[in-house]
């Protein structure tokens, strides 16, 4: 059932047996998850069915630190962030779960093989019915076996895209679960359903009710056995700061260490890859790419395990953006047909459509690489214009840093809570795993005969800093991280908040690490452990 | 070990392996990536030319060997200037890698130098990460020691 809260005047107070704050990926795997089982769930959200502005206006705050885009960056309506999600997913490397000497605060106190036995589920929860193939089959499918890097040194690394809806549109949590939501009698979704405030026991370690409000007054709340947070890697951080703020020491920050660690995936540019001839092989092989099955993928490259820890390096990966050669065929059609289409017959037509002729290979080769991608010649970009030089485009991990950092502001949004202030950072680990990154793809590259590269100034001595170069991805970890020692996080291995009884937190903010690649398939993954656990 | 400008990641490496300054490219118009293959062009020709001119007797060998040789090894040097920019940097910190001798026999470990041992020794340097990195550009130890002999050989020593 879904009810919105402005509507509802009568509501009064919920029971359920799991009140879910937050109706993203996470809170939607959750109450499906839940709710399948029989248990009565209450999920509350902020927004409604679609984004509005007043209601987005609620995650506007303060940034003292590098730039963040916090309404950009998030959504608040059904289906959270996932409404402008690109579906990019991919798993976390199993390395990324270890604690290694060379990064401070490293290492999950789980195994990898705690979450890979969830990803099977969550692939399907996130709309991959078919078609997630081995690596090296895809490789083959694809007809992209990569070159003959030195695994040692450098892997080449694969995202598998969400299938698009039944109208063309990305998958998303809302567009595909609305339904479901709205037809099963045991879940109770509330929307408009702001947060207020927690209800505690005399000693503040167990919750007893959740205060909610409308923007337009009507208030409601919801008193259940178990609460999740699970409104995003920087509001779980708000929403336990401002229950300890009235509680302090409670909720899970006895050591002040609820929003530190405040990580994204750090993205920028980090070199130029130019060769003498045509990029043609390279582009069939680092791209993204159609399967004959209809799928989309990406294929980049990343560092070994070996490798990061030879070089005391953070994990990271690299994707390339083709430049398109202006003087090439398929070049030159596109601007033939750009002129058609404005007009215009320009003077030189006749030398452009020799071109065009002259370079009949690569042109036609370009016309199936497009189709295969999806695009057709007519449209603008780069992809299968054959290329002389690509950008080397970097994801990097972050290293958890406690000065990086989420907590309250002293200004208050429409409903009188305090709003979110941000300070996030980039440190010296994430620069020299750039540079060794780069350097890496230059000297295999090169050894392949495939290019030359030239690594950008951010990375050489004295260049200016990396946070000029480096911007943020919307992926939000580790402000609530997981650790089995309360000095050092927020939740224990359960996602339970340290000192709570009864109060759980879902989605990447309780990832220690955050490995390089996109966060929303393993966010699944833990929540569909985190509801196997609350049972 | 430090030397001057140049900072070395391995205090075995006899010298550099990391080489900093000189002119800059920039990486992202692709008009500029151009100029860049031109001038890497211009500096391959240049240096192939010489050699096979004969004026290195030991690297002399057939036009169609330093072709393919120098069109693999040496499509990398972002200008003539930078070739003398990165071999003055490379002797003043080697010193007693200033002479012309003294680099044949470095490049040709000990032997005489052939278009496939050149090819041979580049490879075995990325293979190494034996690498250079000069104004951004990596290139590997073999080559900077090239850019050393041509240095040398223009400057009449």
């Amino acid at each position: 059932m879904i009810q919105d809260l402005t509507q509802s005047k009568g509501v009064g107070a919920i029971n359920a047996d799991v009140c879910l704050i937050g109706g993203g990926a996470a809170g939607i795997t959750i109450a499906r998850e839940l709710g399948s089982r029989g248990k009565r769930v209450c999920l509350v959200e902020g927004g409604s069915l679609k984004y509005e502005t007043e209601s987005q206006n609620l995650y506007d705050g303060q940034n003292v630190g590098l730039p963040i885009a916090l309404q950009g960056g998030r959504l608040r309506f059904l289906g959270g962030t996932t409404n402008h999600w690109g579906g990019r997913c991919a798993e976390l490397d199993s390395s990324d779960f270890l604690r290694r000497n060379w990064v401070p605060h490293s290492g999950w106190p789980i195994e990898f093989s705690e979450v890979a036995a969830y990803y099977a589920r969550a692939r399907a929860v996130a709309g991959f019915n078919a078609g997630w193939l081995p690596d090296a089959q895809t490789f083959s499918l694809l007809k992209a076996e990569p070159p003959a890097l030195n695994d040692q040194l450098l892997r080449p690394y694969l995202w598998r895209f969400a299938p698009s809806g039944a109208d063309g549109s990305i998958w998303n949590w809302r567009t595909a679960y609305r339904k479901y939501l709205e037809e099963t009698a045991n879940i109770h979704v509330l929307l408009n359903a702001n947060f207020q405030s927690f209800a505690t026991d005399a000693t503040a370690s167990r919750v007893t009710g959740l205060s909610v409000r409308a923007r337009n007054g009507v208030s409601a709340s919801v008193s259940a056995e178990k609460y999740v947070l699970c409104s995003g890697g920087i509001e779980n951080a708000r929403l336990l700061l401002l229950g300890a703020e009235k509680n302090p020491g409670a909720f899970g920050n006895a050591h002040d260490v609820v929003g530190r660690y405040f990580m994204q995936h750090a993205r920028g540019p980090s070199g130029l890859l130019v060769s003498p001839g045509r990029l043609a092989r390279l582009q069939g092989q680092f791209n993204v790419l159609r399967g004959p099955n209809g799928m989309d993928y990406e294929i980049g490259l990343s560092p070994s395990p070996q490798v990061q820890a030879q070089r005391g390096m953070l994990n990271c990966s690299a994707v390339m953006q083709y430049q398109g050669d202006p003087d090439s065929g398929a070049a030159t059609a596109q601007d033939i047909w750009r002129s058609l289409r404005a007009g215009h017959w320009a003077p030189d037509m006749g030398q452009k459509v020799w071109q065009v002729v002259s370079d009949l290979g690569d042109f036609a080769r370009s016309v199936q690489q497009r189709l295969a991608s999806g695009h057709s010649l007519a449209q603008d970009g780069a992809s299968g214009i054959p290329s002389r030089s690509a950008v080397i485009l970097l994801d990097l991990e972050q290293a958890p840093d406690p000065q990086s950092r989420v907590s309250l502001s002293e200004e208050r949004d429409s409903l009188g809570l305090r709003r979110v202030r941000t300070d996030w950072r980039i440190g010296e680990l994430e620069r020299h795993t750039a540079a060794v990154m780069t350097g890496m793809i230059a000297t295999e590259f090169a050894r392949l005969g495939i290019g030359r590269c030239r690594l950008d100034p951010w990375l050489q001595d004295g260049g200016p800093p990396a946070s000029d170069a480096l911007g943020e991805t919307y992926h939000y970890i580790g402000t609530t991280r997981m650790a089995d020692d309360p000095r050092e996080g927020v939740v224990d291995r359960n996602c339970a908040v340290h000192g709570m009884k009864n109060l759980f937190v879902a989605g990447s903010s309780v990832f220690p690490t955050g490995g390089h690649t996109n966060p929303t398939l393993t966010i699944v993954a833990l929540a569909l452990r985190l509801a196997e656990h609350l049972g | 070990m430090n030397c001057g400008d140049l900072h070395f990641r391995n205090d075995n490496a006899q010298c550099a392996s990391d080489v900093t300054g000189g002119p800059t490219i920039a990486t992202s118009a692709p008009c500029l990536a151009n100029a860049a293959r031109r001038q890497w062009t211009a500096a391959s020709a240049a240096l192939a030319g010489l050699l096979w001119s004969g004026r290195f007797p030991t690297l002399r060998t057939s036009m169609p060997d330093a072709e393919a040789a120098w069109t693999e090894a040496l499509a990398r040097l972002a200008s003539n200037e930078g070739v003398h920019h990165v071999a003055a940097m490379y002797l003043a910190c080697c010193p007693r890698e200033a002479a012309t001798g003294t680099l044949v026999s470095l490049i040709g470990d000990g032997a005489a130098i052939s278009a496939r041992g050149l090819a041979h020794r580049i490879d075995l340097d990325w293979r190494r990460q034996d690498v250079a990195v000069i104004s951004g550009w990596v290139l590997s130890r073999t080559e900077v020691r090239l850019c050393a002999l041509l240095h040398l050989h223009r400057a009449g020593q």
